[in-house]
């Protein structure tokens, strides 16, 4: 599915009515609650739209996810620059003089 | 403290094994001359611009640009935002982060403007790109049944076509996150009026110039070595370039022949200085159009053939393609209103947005969306860049 293809245009239209339902609670009850819940919803509708293409993808695009999120949080738990380091290059990073 | 140099560690290596892993095996085997087997790997949609969006961030983290991120929904957001998983734009986390902590949601201003510059995408895609692509790979599968002329159309239409595509791509990936509440940053900037090869590189696929720049040429050492190492690091950029559009030895040839001419235009700026823009700007569309032929082909026999067919001159098939003039056309017609509406500075900063809530502005509208239907070709939905 891409973004010219006709069925892209129909899920897209349903999740605008969805995130435009979220717009008229939001206006009614706690926004700060109900962006999030938007958040989410983008979230669910982006590993659908890859998920059309192939299931697999969605394990490869989440490994990448976890790997870098999980590089950089030990990268700020730790205050060893040897220990960043390597994180960095488990993350294929490219450093310039530190 | 001693320079820390990227790997091919778990993010690269994902990238490696999906993208290069048979093209690796391949030359290897074509270079010691063994037996091979093409390894059944199904590379994984838009992987190459949601690395490259990974590694921007742990680098950044690392050089204490910004905090990590504590919350996963919001970063998984960010790696796997569908408008811009296909194909890009490459964002980078400190323009996104701060548009999913202080989501504002949808509004009928979002939705004006991303509707129009999603459609002004679709019709760049559907009406010129796709219809190009006809006539391309017919020239292109035997180059040299066609007149000359014929194959130079071929060459200039490709120039064309790559660029709607891929701008069009673009656009409708802004449109889409515009409408659900995000901005992303123009990636192109009217590339073929650029003076210059360093100039062409700041207009065409923005984002990915910039994550070059960042994360592989300053890293080098951009500028700063001298003379030699400058010319180094531009053609090592130009390779990496290169090879991150594709696994093949034409996309290595493509992002050398760029290298090498960034660092001759860049000798020739020094000894000569600044020579006129017009000639610039058509010396430069010339080379490019040229490095597009070796981006586009099979291979390198099937580059080697085409460029021989667009150089000796030669009988065959005449094909004027209307469709090429029509593009050419609309891309001056692009280009002269971006210097209308910036006040004669050339900047494709901004979309002929219209209001929609006026009467006479939506059936202008309705009328441009039922043109690029009726005129659009649906036999091509893929995009160019969605295959890198």
């Amino acid at each position: 599915m891409a973004l010219n293809d006709f069925r892209f245009l129909i899920v897209f239209l349903a999740l605008l009515a969805m995130m435009f339902l979220f717009e008229v609670i939001k206006r009614k009850f706690n926004g700060k609650v109900i962006s999030r819940a938007q958040i989410m919803l983008l979230l669910a509708f982006s590993y659908c739209f890859i998920l059309c293409a192939d299931w697999r993808f969605c394990v490869c695009i989440a490994f990448d996810t976890l790997i870098s999120y999980g590089i950089a949080r030990i990268m700020e738990c730790t205050t060893s620059s040897g220990i960043k380091r390597v994180a960095l290059c488990a993350g294929g990073g490219i450093s310039p003089d530190t | 403290m001693p320079c820390v140099r990227g790997g091919v560690f778990l993010l690269t290596l994902n990238l490696v094994y999906f993208k290069y892993a048979n093209f690796l095996v391949e030359s290897f085997s074509t270079a010691f001359g063994l037996e091979y087997h093409t390894l059944k790997i199904v590379q994984p949609l838009g992987i190459s611009f949601f690395t490259f969006s990974a590694i921007s961030y742990v680098v950044d983290v690392y050089r204490g640009k910004y905090e990590a991120e504590k919350n996963i929904i919001d970063f998984s957001l960010y790696m796997a935002f569908f408008p811009k998983i296909t194909a890009g734009p490459i964002v980078r986390w400190n323009t996104f982060c701060p548009q999913v902590k202080n989501y504002q949601g949808l509004s009928l201003q979002r939705l004006n403007d991303g509707v129009q510059i999603f459609a002004f995408g679709l019709f760049k895609k559907i009406v010129l790109a796709d219809h190009l692509s006809v006539f391309v790979d017919d020239v292109f599968h035997a180059p040299s049944a066609f007149r000359t002329e014929t194959v130079i159309l071929a060459a200039v239409s490709y120039s064309l076509q790559i660029y709607f595509d891929f701008s069009g791509y673009s656009d409708m990936a802004i449109g889409i996150a515009k409408i659900v509440g995000v901005d992303f940053e123009r990636n192109f900037n009217l590339p073929y009026i650029a003076a210059g090869f360093s100039d062409f590189w700041k207009r065409w696929h923005i984002s990915l110039s910039e994550w070059l720049r960042d994360y592989v040429y300053f890293p080098l050492g951009g500028g700063r070595k001298g003379g030699k190492r400058t010319y180094l690091n531009l053609i090592i950029v130009m390779l990496v370039s290169g090879l991150w559009h594709g696994a093949g030895w034409t996309f290595l040839v493509w992002g050398l022949l760029h290298g090498i001419a960034s660092c001759v235009e860049r000798l020739a700026k020094q000894r000569c200085g600044s020579l006129n823009r017009i000639f610039e700007i058509v010396v430069t569309f010339v080379f490019v159009t040229v490095f597009w032929t070796v981006f586009k082909a099979d291979d390198m026999s099937n580059a080697l053939e085409f460029l021989k067919s667009m150089f000796t001159f030669h009988g065959g098939i005449s094909q004027p393609y209307t469709w090429s003039f029509f593009a050419i056309f609309c891309l001056c017609l692009e280009t002269l209103y971006a210097r209308r509406k910036n006040k004669g500075v050339c900047i494709d900063g901004v979309y002929p947005i219209l209001d929609l809530s006026r009467v006479g502005s939506m059936i202008l509208f309705f009328i441009f969306c039922g043109m690029t239907l009726l005129l659009g070709y649906f036999g091509n939905i893929a995009f160019i860049y969605g295959r890198f």
